[in-house]
């Protein structure tokens, strides 16, 4: 399971880093095939949070001052700077959740697959 | 769970993850591409962190002759080394580039017409203005004709090559952050964008439309009344011309009291105003009028020069400090080029031109401010058709307009928001406004060679060379160039196309076009321009006064709402009491809190509101209001708490006592004089102007209305800051600056900072919701053998707002210091701990 888990992350993190936009909706999608799990949606919707995460703890690394810069986006929306750094988070959230979600369902209404790991709130 | 209701969550999951990314790639409707926008890869995160000054860097521009060194000091300034002064223009082409990408094209399309196509339709009426009034056809049609094997046209290929080497070597992750907010790609830059930018210029300098302003004000007050305020010479001469005096001339003549409607003027208006074709607004060439935008528009600028004699150095001084809109980034870019043999200039650009306005070389300096010549003139038409017209009236025939041109304003996708027909006389444009036609002549519209002057007074050696240089070439807008050298020469002239008119001579009515003996005739010869050098007085100086006192000569220059006396009066003033001037006073000058126009406006002030309760006013209001002006020294410095009201009582006053000038409906006047002609009402206590027309029965004097003024001021100022005694109006708390972001995001303006200075002061720093304006660069050069510069400007070199380079001088300049300029003569005059970072550019 935790492998599943961290291979996801992996994924999330190598998709949102060279595929852009795209990126959290094709690692969402390839988790939902791959896990066809009940739990396949909320594993991508957290994992492609965590990836994008941690790709802004790398900019932070790198000397970005992430809550001045979110304060001065939010304010340009009169908006906190904590609601651009959760919409950052929550954004790629959606894209993967919805799609693997979406995807294992169908995946699991065609081909009859059996889940191949419990997710770790019924472990 | 059934297969029905699997697939049902099925399709909900997909809808969400699809429309997510879907909304996130593409956007939809307002929202922008919020997955563009928020990636921590290629968002605006991306912006937060990209180190836009790596501590070392290498480029390819293609056409680069040879390796150009590019050393950025600790104040990142970029000092650009090359071998061919073309190289140069390519370093700099990308080094302004690199800092200030989209303010390029911003500004360009502004001159262009086409900001449309970068932000939206919100700025449909900017763009129709600027094609309206001729200026992208002016810059198309010039770089059409000209050369580009000519030295200009080569400058302005190689400025091109440069910014779009610059372009070309971004990926989307590295654009400014402003293109991410508006989902768009910079373009590339075309020498074309920096004549659209000149012209840009000449629109925010030149763009005076006084006989607009005149009629409407013969059809309020009538026709001696409006000549009196508009149509006339400054009330006190403090000309830059010197004319030997050892203080200003006052001529408080008696202003004629309004009077009955000119109703010639009065159908003119209405004709011109009567609601009729597409494309045409009330009066739409006129400025805007309103006190309180008027008020804040603080278009000005100081410059002076201190001959060796009156120096405590012994060296000739200049100073000069600009005053523009205070954006972010800066209307400037700092910037210090080397070519051995050929050029060692440094100073300020304006990002897109290739040229340095203000700076200083191994020989001289130089600084400029506005001249305010009116040279901006109309003509009513007559046309064969009024719907569709393609001929005008002239000397008795129709003849076709010289040109027709349809201009189409797209948006970012690319569809149409607007289409306008722009025809053409031999004036100029021509635009439907109300029931009549009017075309424009405007020198603006007919220059195009004033980048060839600065490359050749760039080249100069001396004082004299510089300003021969500028009035060979330079048209438009017309500028005080100010200069002085290491020879001790200081020098000043006015230089400009200044047109000379058939008939009256004047440019304050609206010509009959159907003949050509009211076309301009002529143009001033350069001896005729106002100008000064090396004078007995020991210095010069400009602060958009105007330039030569009428007594020495009559020729029409423009009148005096385009000048201003107060920051002149105040200049001369301090310099007259110096005779042994320091590079640390003119700094000091820089941001001096002292006001003449407070000095002469105040105690009269002061003094109604003691008439009038030695009248038996008892008005608590007016009570405390003269005491908290009583208590104020009339300087502003921040921490005063006196000048708001001072400055709030002045507003006031000039909307009740232009009441006459206000249409009915309206609460501000249509026009509005000039500051200086209150000097004229204060000393003419019964003047029928004083009177309030809304009190038919009661004729107010100067003292009623005056206090009536200052009382209403301070109940306003209660209202917006509260009571005085117990939360002071203290100046920098509610005058402070506060430069704001270019597509004014409020996110990425500075923080408000108190400082020194206000309207009518040497630094008039004002701001407001509407506007921000102030010194935009302030420099100090001591002509020693090797010049020695000091300068600053509010904000950074960098252009990105999480840059630390953003706002980094922000502080310095509001507390009016200056920081040492470096002028290197070769890389090597650098040592490591001078340099932020390096650039080579190579082919």
């Amino acid at each position: 399971m935790i492998r599943a888990v961290v291979a996801a992350f992996v994924l999330q993190l190598v998709a949102q880093q060279y595929s852009g936009v795209w990126g959290a909706a094709v690692a969402g999608v390839i988790t939902g095939i791959v896990l066809r799990a009940g739990r396949a949606g909320r594993t991508a919707a957290l994992t492609a949070a965590a990836a994008a995460a941690f790709l802004l703890l790398l900019e932070v690394l790198q000397g970005a001052a992430l809550g001045t810069f979110a304060d001065m986006v939010g304010k340009n929306f009169a908006l906190p700077g904590w609601v651009v750094v959760v919409a950052t988070l929550l954004l790629p959230a959606l894209q993967a959740g919805g799609m693997a979600a979406g995807v294992s369902r169908v995946v699991r209404a065609f081909g009859g697959v059996k889940p191949t790991y419990k997710s770790p709130s019924v472990a | 769970m059934s297969k029905t209701t699997t697939l049902a969550f099925a399709a909900l999951s997909l809808a969400v993850g699809a429309g997510t990314t879907a909304v996130g790639a593409f956007g939809y409707g307002a929202l922008p591409p919020l997955g563009r926008l928020l990636s921590p890869t290629v968002g605006l995160w991306a912006n937060a962190s990209a180190e836009d000054l790596p501590a070392s860097a290498t480029a390819r521009i293609a056409g680069l002759i040879s390796t150009v060194d590019v050393r950025y000091d600790q104040r990142s300034v970029p000092h650009i080394f090359a071998t061919t002064d073309l190289d140069a223009m390519r370093a700099l082409g990308y080094v302004v580039a690199r800092d200030r990408l989209f303010q390029l094209e911003l500004q360009a399309r502004a001159g262009e017409g086409t900001l449309t196509e970068l932000v939206g339709a919100v700025a449909l009426p900017a763009d129709q203005e600027t094609r309206r009034l001729g200026m992208p056809r002016t810059a198309e049609r010039n770089w059409q004709q000209m050369d580009t094997t000519s030295q200009i046209g080569r400058v302005l290929l190689a400025y091109a090559a440069g910014v779009n080497a610059y372009r070309a070597s971004l990926s989307p992750a590295q654009y400014p952050v402003e293109y991410k907010l508006l989902n768009r790609a910079p373009r590339v830059w075309e020498p074309v964008h920096s004549l659209h930018l000149q012209n840009r210029m000449g629109y925010t300098l030149a763009h005076d439309p006084v006989e607009l302003e005149l009629l409407q004000a013969r059809a309020l007050v009538g026709d001696a009344a409006a000549r009196a305020l508009f149509d006339s010479d400054s009330p006190v001469q403090e000309p830059i011309q010197p004319a030997g005096d050892v203080s200003p001339r006052d001529m408080l003549t008696a202003l004629p009291a309004p009077g009955a409607p000119d109703t010639a003027a009065a159908r003119l208006v209405a004709s011109f105003t009567a609601p009729r074709a597409r494309g045409s607004t009330p009066l739409a060439w006129a400025r805007n009028a309103d006190p309180l935008v008027a008020q804040a528009r603080a278009f000005a600028s100081n410059n002076w020069a201190v001959s060796p004699a009156r120096s405590a150095t012994g060296h000739a001084l200049l100073a000069g400090d600009p005053h523009l809109e205070l954006t972010l980034p800066s209307i400037w870019y700092e910037v210090h080029l080397v070519v051995p043999g050929s050029l060692d200039v440094g100073g300020v650009v304006i990002p897109g031109l290739p040229g340095v306005p203000i700076g200083y070389s191994r020989q001289f300096a130089w600084s400029a401010t506005n001249t305010g010549a009116d040279v901006m003139d109309f003509w009513q038409e007559t046309v064969n058709n009024e719907t569709a017209p393609t001929a005008y009236e002239l000397d008795g025939a129709m003849v076709p307009f010289t040109d027709t041109r349809i201009e189409t304003y797209r948006d970012a996708k690319g569809a149409v928001v607007g289409t306008d027909t722009v025809y053409y006389t031999h004036r100029g444009p021509m635009r439907r406004q109300g029931k009549a036609w009017l075309s424009l002549r405007w020198t603006v519209l007919e220059a195009g060679l004033e980048l060839r002057a600065f490359y050749q007074a760039m080249h100069a050696t001396s004082a004299p060379a510089f300003l021969d240089s500028m009035a060979r070439y330079y048209q438009a807008p017309a500028q005080n160039f100010i200069v002085a050298d290491t020879a001790g020469v200081i020098a000043i002239r006015s230089t400009g196309r200044y047109p000379i008119r058939a008939d009256s001579g004047r440019g304050t009515t609206i010509r009959d076009g159907r003949t050509r003996d009211t076309d301009w005739v002529g143009n001033w010869t350069v001896a005729q321009y106002p100008q000064g050098k090396s004078p007995a007085q020991g210095y010069l100086a400009s602060a958009n006064q105007q330039p030569i006192d009428p007594a020495q000569q009559s020729l029409y220059l423009g009148v005096d709402p385009n000048f201003e006396i107060w920051r002149a009066l105040q200049i001369n003033r301090l310099l007259r009491a110096d005779s042994a001037v320091t590079p640390e006073a003119m700094r000091r000058f820089h941001t001096d809190p002292g006001s003449v126009r407070a000095d002469r406006l105040v105690p009269p002030v002061l003094a109604a509101a003691q008439a009038r309760r030695a009248q038996g006013d008892t008005s608590t209001s007016l009570a405390n209001a003269q005491a908290l002006l009583a208590q104020w020294d009339r300087r502003y410095t921040r921490d005063n708490t006196g000048a708001r009201l001072f400055e709030t009582a002045v507003a006031t006053t000039i909307r009740l006592l232009y009441d006459e000038l206000t249409v009915s409906g309206k609460s501000a006047p249509s026009v509005t004089p000039s500051e200086s002609r209150l000097l004229q009402l204060v000393v003419d206590s019964a003047n029928a102007w004083w009177d309030v027309r809304a009190t038919a029965d009661v004729r107010e004097d100067r003292d009623a209305l005056l206090a009536q003024a200052l009382r209403m001021a301070y109940d306003t100022l209660v209202v917006e800051y509260g009571d005085p005694a117990t939360s002071p109006w203290t100046w920098g708390r509610v005058a402070p600056a506060r430069p704001s972001h270019l597509l004014r995001l409020a996110g990425f303006g500075a923080p408000p900072l108190p400082i020194d200075g206000g309207r009518g002061t040497l630094n008039p720093s004002v701001s407001s919701r509407r506007a921000n304006f102030g010194a935009s660069w302030r420099m100090v050069v001591e002509l020693g053998a090797d010049p020695t510069i000091r300068a600053v400007y509010p904000g950074g070199q960098s252009g990105n707002p999480s840059s630390p380079r953003y706002l980094d001088r922000y502080a310095m300049w509001a507390n009016g210091q200056l920081d040492s300029v470096r002028t290197p003569r070769s890389a090597n005059d650098l040592t490591p701990a001078d340099i932020r970072a390096t650039l080579t550019l190579s082919r």
